[in-house]
């Protein structure tokens, strides 16, 4: 009988190695993003709004998005949606400072796995410093 | 056969389609810029920070997330005495075990300020 151990433990320690593999490549961990450099909001207030002294509201409320689609592992549309991109867009339109009475919504719908549509928007208000202080 | 096919198929898809989801970032309307300039005028009270971990099992949140981030920095520059938060920064660190468990850790950070 004496004989059969070390093929025993030899068995039990290969299961122990195929399961620890298996552990190791089904734990993924992604990397992190940095704390980027540049901001991604120069500016967030609630104080600051369309009755405030130096706020000019310049136009009716408008909205932004940005959307990416996903189908199985192709990506389509924009390929890094964010919502400061959608803010960025919505400024550069209005030729505004900020924009008040924002909001930002992240929506998705679809098939899960198969279809995906994600969508970033912003909508608000485009204003301006009415005093120029922010030009 | 052929429709009874059809018919699964269907029922299949329809229970696969997910509902448009909808999240909203703050809780209440913000003011907000990406300009550069938007800031120019901002008194510096000091740095605000904020994180926090949203944890998933598969696509169901297993601790809900307690606070809105973007809420934690404008109360913090309120205690400060400022009326809003600069230079906003971000950092995503996420990992998930098995496609099972995700583990979301967000870092917010920025300069509380006054502007007038």
């Amino acid at each position: 009988m004496n004989y059969l151990f070390p093929q025993r433990a030899s068995q039990t320690c290969a299961r122990l190695g195929r399961a620890a593999l298996c552990g190791a490549l089904l734990f993924v961990a992604s990397c992190g993003t940095p704390m980027r450099g540049a901001p991604s909001l120069t500016l967030l207030s609630r104080d600051i709004n369309a009755s405030s002294p130096s706020v000019e509201v310049v136009g009716e409320r408008d909205a932004a998005s940005e959307r990416t689609m996903n189908l199985l592992l192709f990506f389509f549309g924009q390929s890094v949606p964010t919502h400061e991109g959608a803010v960025s867009r919505f400024l550069e339109k209005h030729d505004a400072d900020m924009i008040v009475d924002a909001q930002l919504t992240t929506s998705s719908y679809g098939i899960p796995l198969l279809f995906m549509v994600t969508k970033f928007e912003v909508t608000g208000r485009p204003a301006r410093f009415a005093n120029g202080g922010g030009q | 056969m052929n429709r009874l096919a059809l018919l699964r198929g269907l029922l299949l898809t329809c229970s696969l389609t997910l509902a448009s989801c909808v999240t909203e970032v703050f809780s209440s309307p913000v003011t907000l810029s990406t300009k550069a300039s938007a800031a120019r005028h901002a008194e510096s009270l000091g740095a605000v920070s904020h994180s926090y971990t949203n944890s998933q099992i598969v696509v169901i949140p297993i601790i809900p997330n307690p606070r809105r981030p973007y809420d934690s920095l404008l109360e913090q520059a309120r205690q400060k005495g400022g009326n809003a938060v600069v230079d906003v920064q971000l950092r995503n660190d996420n990992w998930f075990y098995a496609l099972l468990f995700l583990f979301d850790t967000w870092e917010l950070a920025g300069t509380a300020a006054t502007i007038k």
